[in-house]
């Protein structure tokens, strides 16, 4: 008698170990994901391959800017963010072609494409080591993505066990969010890389 | 007897697979006709229909090829996913009988150019562009197909959340107005 009820504890404890096994077992998406390489604003982030410094952001309602000798005008029903950052390739000529603007509560906003011939865009510029870029990362969102967001790059899902950054963009206390109506892009000063 | 069950078993399962399989290739239910004014739901996608046009020249300002014209199908166009996306060009489809390409370009109407991608929940107006010959026959009320995906949070072979099994959700009918003159 003793010995079944031993043999069923036995089969038991097995068979809950395995369901644990099975319902902890991580999905290969998770086991091959992005490795983050975290920071604030102000820090330099380094990753494999790049180093980022997140200097300062900017909300504006609109943008102007000279494109192939035309005037531009860009609104959007949200907020234009404007990240000024510093970006540099460590050992081998390289390009970032995505950044991300992580809203608090995990929307991914990709970096803007309607912005076409603004000169100092970091997204996809060509970066030599020991050259350092100066530049923008220009997002398209919505304001209430304004606050405690992240700042991320490259794409985390074409980056399987490589490193990308994630740059915390302040906590935004509390009060207005300074907005600017209008921002004219070539006139902000060190834009030029 | 050990042999007769599994003989009886085999058989069973053999006729219980044969008649699902012929239950899956039943015709299946017409495809629904969708209300044109209230917003459609089609997966990723949240989309408003406008409406629909001849034009000789694009959103983007460009006139189209000689012995060519353009159908312009004016939209609101919502992501409803936590991602930027541009994989609303298998969104709308018209009626190969048309004579239209494939798929249609999709034009920003804020900026008059090409539409990129659609960031979460900002509602867009843009246009959906067909190009085709200048003698094809536009109907004058148009039936555009409306396409969507299911979410699944953990596909079989990956374990990645995206959007699978592409279908369509219904019919669309658009009255077409006359082209521009000029």
């Amino acid at each position: 008698m003793m010995r079944w009820l031993g043999r069923l504890a036995a089969l038991l404890v097995a068979a809950l170990l395995l369901l644990a096994m099975q319902w902890t077992t991580p999905v290969y998406d998770e086991m091959v994901a992005a490795i983050p390489s975290g920071g604030q604003i102000g820090d330099t982030v380094a990753a494999r391959k790049f180093t980022i410094k997140v200097e300062t952001i900017q909300f504006a309602r609109q943008l102007r800017f000279e494109a192939y000798g035309k005037e531009e005008v860009r609104d959007t029903s949200g907020l234009w963010a404007i990240v000024t950052a510093t970006l540099a390739a460590r050992s081998e000529t390289m390009t970032v072609n995505d950044a991300y603007w992580e809203g608090p509560t995990g929307l991914l906003y990709s970096h803007s494409n309607r912005l076409a011939g603004v000169r100092p865009l970091l997204a996809g510029a060509l970066l030599q080591p020991g050259l350092p870029r100066r530049g923008w990362f220009i997002f398209e969102i919505r304001e209430d993505q304004a606050r405690g967001a992240t700042f991320v790059a490259p794409n985390a899902g074409l980056a399987p066990l490589d490193s990308i950054v994630r740059v915390r963009l302040g906590a935004g206390g509390a009060g207005a969010l300074p907005i600017l109506d209008s921002l004219d892009l070539d006139r902000m000063p060190g834009a030029i890389e | 007897m050990v042999w007769l069950t599994t003989g009886v078993g085999g058989f069973l399962a053999a006729g219980l697979v044969l008649v699902m399989t012929i239950a899956s290739y039943r015709t299946d239910q017409p495809v629904p006709k969708l209300p044109l004014g209230p917003p459609i739901e089609a997966g990723e996608w949240r989309v408003v229909p406008l409406s629909a046009r001849i034009a000789t020249t694009t959103p983007d300002g460009r006139k189209v090829r000689d012995g060519q014209k353009a159908l312009v199908v004016e939209m609101e166009l919502t992501n409803r996913t936590a991602a930027s996306s541009n994989s609303f060009g298998r969104l709308l489809t018209l009626d190969p009988s048309v004579g239209a390409e494939d798929r249609p370009t999709y034009m920003l109407l804020r900026d008059q150019d090409l539409l990129w991608e659609v960031h979460p929940d900002m509602t867009e107006r843009v246009a959906a562009v067909w190009t085709m010959p200048q003698g094809a026959a536009v109907p004058p009320v148009l039936t555009l197909a409306v396409h969507t995906s299911d979410y699944k949070r953990r596909d079989n072979l990956w374990g990645m959340s995206g959007w699978y099994n592409p279908h369509v959700l219904g019919t669309l009918d658009m009255p077409v107005q006359a082209a521009d003159p000029a």
